[in-house]
């Protein structure tokens, strides 16, 4: 436990004096702040855009934004944001290997399977107080926009998408213990993403591929959606990764 | 018993053979000099040792115990310095030791004292700044406080004054001689002066394996040179000399010959007959390049 601590500490630490957790926090809020402002301007956008065309371009959108918008702004940008983050933190093992600062570690008697838990918990915990102040401010400034009250689901389709994202970490770590480029880990990452994407396009798959977790907002439309296999296929592979990153990270030479 | 024994020991790097049944015992308490060619497979031993590679044949044991590859209980009972050792750069030294400590899982207290201590030893004192700005000379110093931490049985160093200015060289030799007096000391090298500096024990690596070891006071002894030098400053006895003893060679003034060759004592009755003046009469101390290039070139 005190070794587990000891490199949390140290990982955190890290994470500050490089500025990388304050760099993400200013990106996630930014992505907050600009979901509402995206859903109350982009009509306004659009009208403005129109004016300037031909009559037969002008899109008869102008409906009232709602909240419903805003949350699906939020959604989409923190996608956005989850690339940032998976760019910014891709490197948290190869780093190591490649500078050779885990080696003294590991010579001292450092656990693997301890380091795989520190790293891990430092993205966990990153994503999950990023995601959620994010959200926090994206529900404050919706709800002084709108009337929140209509929108049914939020709370669900929050906490699914939190868990898509965990699925992330879970990956990037699997990969860290196989990889030794953090170009690597994100092309891999990319390439899961992908397939994931495109097997979804075959309707028997549809349902329960990971990247179907992605389209959870549409909870928030009142709309079913029925996402239950995709999240366990999500939890059951991303706990699998972990346990199985331990046994790989043993054998790995550094 | 050795501190450390290894027998047998064979790696290979795709066709090519580094380790072709090496043989090591490192006594305790010894500071051991393990020389060697660049790329001979020094630090594969070293990192075979710390367990991070895997041999394909042979065994390690380090006081008794065998190391096993990956996780590798026998290294809470050594102490290593890379190479090139890397340090969390955004860490001061005290931070650096600190984390070492916690993570071998030394009591707090035992922490703060021997790392005090300890960086007080290697002149990182008052040292407050990040180790992101520090020299080598700082960083090799850094990382023997970080490998005495613990209190190790086995201190590993790997090349530890290679890169180093002749004043780092000295600071690091002394460091090295401080620590053997509570740990055995077991360093890699192709600088020859300083082995003969501090070592007690040494063992030369030569095509995967060790061409000589033992303590260096008796292999000085068995492989006793048998050259001798004529010191003269007087021309003329120079040239009587070699006239009469066809093989001795000339170099920069020196008579020099083997006793294989021409018996000295010969050679002394022919100065004393002929009353030639010479400075001396010596026999040569084999240094350690000499002996090196002997055995390289068996």
């Amino acid at each position: 436990m005190r070794q587990l601590r000891a490199f949390f500490k140290k990982e955190l630490t890290e994470q500050i004096r490089s500025y990388r957790l304050y760099i993400l926090g200013a990106v996630f809020l930014f992505f907050a702040i600009m979901s509402p402002a995206t859903a109350k301007l982009m009509p306004k956008i659009i009208e403005a855009f129109s004016e300037q065309q031909d009559a037969a371009f002008v899109i008869s959108a102008a409906k009232d934004p709602t909240a419903v918008d805003s949350f699906d702004q939020f959604f989409k940008n923190t996608s956005t944001a989850l690339i940032v983050f998976i760019i910014m933190q891709a490197g948290i093992f190869t780093k190591e290997y490649s500078s050779g600062t885990l080696l003294l570690s590991l010579t001292r008697g450092m656990e693997r399977r301890r380091v795989i838990a520190a790293k891990w918990l430092t993205l966990a915990g990153i994503w999950t107080v990023c995601y959620f102040m994010s959200f926090g401010v994206c529900y404050g400034y919706t709800v002084y926009f709108w009337d929140v009250s209509a929108v049914p689901n939020v709370t669900e389709a929050t906490v699914v998408w939190w868990i898509y994202g965990l699925w992330y970490i879970s990956i990037l770590t699997f990969f860290s213990t196989l990889i030794n480029s953090a170009t690597g880990i994100i092309a891999c990452i990319g390439a899961i993403f992908l397939s994931s994407d495109l097997l979804g396009m075959i309707p028997k798959l549809e349902k329960i591929l990971p990247t179907r977790l992605s389209g959870v907002s549409v909870l928030t439309h009142g709309e079913s959606f029925e996402y239950m296999p995709a999240l366990i296929v999500v939890i059951v592979s991303g706990v699998m990764m972990l346990l199985l990153s331990v046994p790989v990270f043993n054998k790995k030479q550094i | 018993m050795a501190l450390l024994e290894i027998h047998g020991l064979e790696k290979s790097f795709g066709d090519k053979q580094v380790l072709k049944g090496l043989e090591l015992n490192v006594p305790e308490r010894s500071i051991f000099g393990f020389i060697g060619k660049n790329g001979t497979g020094k630090t594969t031993t070293m990192k075979m040792i710390l367990g991070l590679l895997r041999p394909d044949s042979g065994t390690i044991t380090v006081a008794g115990e065998k190391v096993s590859y990956g996780q590798t209980a026998t290294n809470r009972l050594i102490g290593y310095l890379p190479d090139v050792p890397e340090f969390y750069p955004f860490m001061t030294p005290a931070e650096y030791l600190a984390f070492c400590g916690e993570i071998s899982g030394m009591d707090r207290n035992i922490i703060k004292t021997r790392s005090a201590e300890l960086l007080e030893a290697v002149g990182l004192g008052s040292e407050k700044h990040r180790i992101k700005g520090f020299s080598r000379g700082m960083r090799q110093r850094l990382g023997i406080a970080q490998a005495l931490l613990g209190q190790p049985k086995l201190l590993i160093c790997d090349e530890p004054t290679s890169a180093l200015d002749p004043v780092g060289r000295k600071e690091i030799l002394d460091i090295l001689v401080k620590a053997s007096s509570e740990t055995t000391v077991l360093f890699s090298t192709h600088i020859l002066s300083d082995v003969e500096r501090i070592c007690t024990d040494i063992a030369f690596l030569n095509d995967g394996k060790v061409m000589l070891g033992g303590s260096l006071a008796d292999i000085r002894r068995s492989y006793r040179s048998d050259e001798y030098l004529i010191e003269t400053d007087d021309s003329e006895a120079l040239a009587a000399l070699k006239s009469a003893f066809p093989n001795l060679r000339e170099d920069s003034g020196l008579l020099i010959f083997r006793d294989k060759e021409t018996d000295p004592y010969a050679v002394m009755q022919f100065i004393a007959e002929h009353r030639l003046p010479v400075v001396k009469v010596e026999r040569a101390e084999p240094t350690l390049e000499s002996l090196f290039m002997e055995v390289i070139e068996k």
